[in-house]
């Protein structure tokens, strides 16, 4: 019972990011607009590039999909209310975050395309600028909680926000998620004007549904994680929790999907300079500042 | 059961995606037919309740085989497999030992009576049972433990070894060798799993080395890659028979 709520709860959620998208990018709300794209999508020819790699030409897009939804799977909307409560939700988050990159890899290979190609390499020097970015803040959320399950970490949060208590780690890993779900100013992946579309520009009809749906997927993910590792997940005062996520989840990606679009696109060789010198050096101060804390407030 | 069987089916699929990485001439398949070798050894990892392991095999693994994938298409000289060449050498050799290594593994695997005699039920119930081991209190619940379920991993963990074995020896290129390493350390992980799971389950303290083994593998690739992007650069290939002399 409680995972077709979930279900539903997913599928609204994404196409409220959807509507999210298309209104950061034209300013108008279209709320059936998400639906027409689709069917319409569907509906054209779906063209195979020549001579691909086949079986990495279809894969790539499932494991978008896969990857996107397992992730979510961990993340909870209230208490109790998520598809899997394992003790290790939050490194299962980065798990599965790791294997965008393999299903972007797999897109920027196998359509023999030399777009496609740069683009899928290009995201991988920016896995490894992001990656560290990512891990660290959450071991720091971690380490405030005493645990790797994403309920214990909503929990750690009831005296004090993660975004109050470690807004460091907060400011790394909203750049961070912006970069592994590669949207501005961090799609180099896509690249719509300098690599003509970049690893899913070859994609068409069907497939590119799945690789869309991936991206929202993906999108409603790092959302959530940013929610509920730093904005305290479903706690607030008056409404019930389910509405609280949902309400900052949505804010969160309204966020992450206007953000960007102020800023031109980072090229790979700044990115990977700012990650290495600036964001790990900020990602190990926020580890001893959320230590210090942590044996201040123990002792005090 | 389901444990048997979901340990089963994954360690069948980890060896014949190992197997995988040394049929196909695509380069970028091979390296991915690696990770879904190293990603069902994580699956597996879970299926034996070794849950913060299974998630860092899964995480690390993704990462670790995406950068090999990179390297390859850098140096090796038909990435996309298209040409057919033959990336072989001393194939026969190769596939005795593999062979020789995989059987012996087996047969180390099934033969002695590595289960204990007592149901783990027993020993654990509050007394210090026969063996006398401190248990905390709080412990996870006994874990309903088959007794086949030992040697099944270290089948897999030997047939993982034995195509280790076939890729380091038969491949000429320095990549793929270093993937037959791979295969290789992860068969050794199976076995350590295994044996914490099926031993010591109540003790992490068994999985420091497999995390010593993961470190590892990440070290290995690492100065390989170093020691392949010197050559490279020195030689322009990486290929181990053009590496037969000490000059230059």
């Amino acid at each position: 019972m409680t995972s077709w709520w979930l279900v539903l709860a997913v599928l609204l959620g994404v196409y409220a990011i959807a509507v999210l998208e298309e209104w950061t990018m034209t300013g108008r709300i279209a709320p059936s607009a998400p639906l027409r794209s689709g069917l319409a999508l569907l509906g054209r020819e779906s063209l195979v590039p020549r001579q691909p790699d086949r079986v990495l030409f279809e894969l790539a897009p499932l494991v978008l999909l896969i990857a996107a939804v397992l992730s979510l799977a961990v993340l909870p909307l209230a208490p109790g209310l998520l598809f899997a409560d394992l003790a290790t939700g939050a490194l299962f988050v980065n798990a599965a975050l790791a294997y965008v990159m393999v299903a972007v890899v797999m897109a920027g290979w196998a359509p023999n395309a030399p777009f496609a190609l740069v683009a899928g390499w290009r995201f991988l020097g920016q896995l490894v600028a992001y990656s560290m970015l990512i891990v660290m803040p959450i071991t720091a959320v971690g380490m405030r909680a005493q645990s790797l399950a994403t309920s214990a970490v909503v929990d750690s949060q009831a005296p004090l926000w993660n975004v109050v208590a470690q807004p460091l780690g907060f400011g790394l890993f909203s750049l961070a998620a912006l970069a592994v779900a590669f949207l501005p100013p961090f799609d180099l992946p896509i690249a719509p004007s300098e690599l003509a579309g970049g690893v899913f520009g070859e994609y068409t009809g069907a497939r590119l549904v799945i690789v869309r749906l991936g991206r929202l997927v993906l999108v409603l993910s790092l959302a959530t994680a940013v929610t509920v590792f730093y904005l305290g997940g479903w706690l607030g005062p008056v409404l019930p929790p389910w509405a609280w996520t949902s309400i900052k989840v949505l804010a969160v990606a309204a966020t992450m999907l206007s953000a960007g679009r102020y800023v031109p696109r980072v090229t790979i060789d700044l990115m990977l300079a700012w990650a290495w010198k600036l964001g790990i050096p900020l990602a190990l101060v926020n580890i001893l500042w959320v230590g210090i804390t942590l044996l201040l407030a123990k002792s005090g | 059961m389901q444990q048997v069987v979901a340990v089963v089916v994954f360690g069948l699929a980890a060896v014949v995606l190992g197997a995988g990485v040394f049929r196909t001439s695509s380069m970028v398949r091979s390296a991915l037919s690696l990770l879904g070798s190293m990603a069902a050894l994580g699956a597996l990892f879970l299926a034996l309740e070794a849950e913060f392991l299974g998630v860092l095999q899964l995480m690390m693994m993704a990462t670790e085989m995406a950068i090999m994938a990179i390297f390859m298409v850098m140096y090796m000289m038909d990435p996309g497999g298209l040409g057919k060449m033959e990336m072989a050498h001393q194939k026969r050799v190769a596939i005795a030992f593999g062979v020789i290594a995989g059987l012996t593994g087996v047969a180390l695997a099934v033969l002695p009576a590595w289960a204990p005699d007592v149901d783990f039920r027993d020993s654990r119930t509050g007394h210090s049972g026969g063996d006398g081991r401190r248990h905390r209190c709080g412990d996870r619940a006994a874990p309903t433990v088959t007794s086949e379920l030992l040697p099944i991993s270290l089948a897999i963990g030997a047939g993982l070894f034995g195509i280790g074995i076939y890729g380091v020896l038969s491949q000429t290129n320095l990549v793929m060798i270093m993937m037959g390493i791979e295969l290789m350390l992860g068969g050794a992980l199976v076995n350590l799993v295994a044996f914490w799971r099926l031993l010591h389950p109540d003790n992490y303290a068994g999985q420091v080395f497999v995390l010593l083994v993961m470190t590892l593998m990440a070290l290995d690739m690492a100065v390989g890659f170093g020691i392949a992007t010197a050559r490279f650069r020195a030689k322009g290939s990486v290929e181990t028979e053009e590496a037969a002399e000490l000059k230059g």
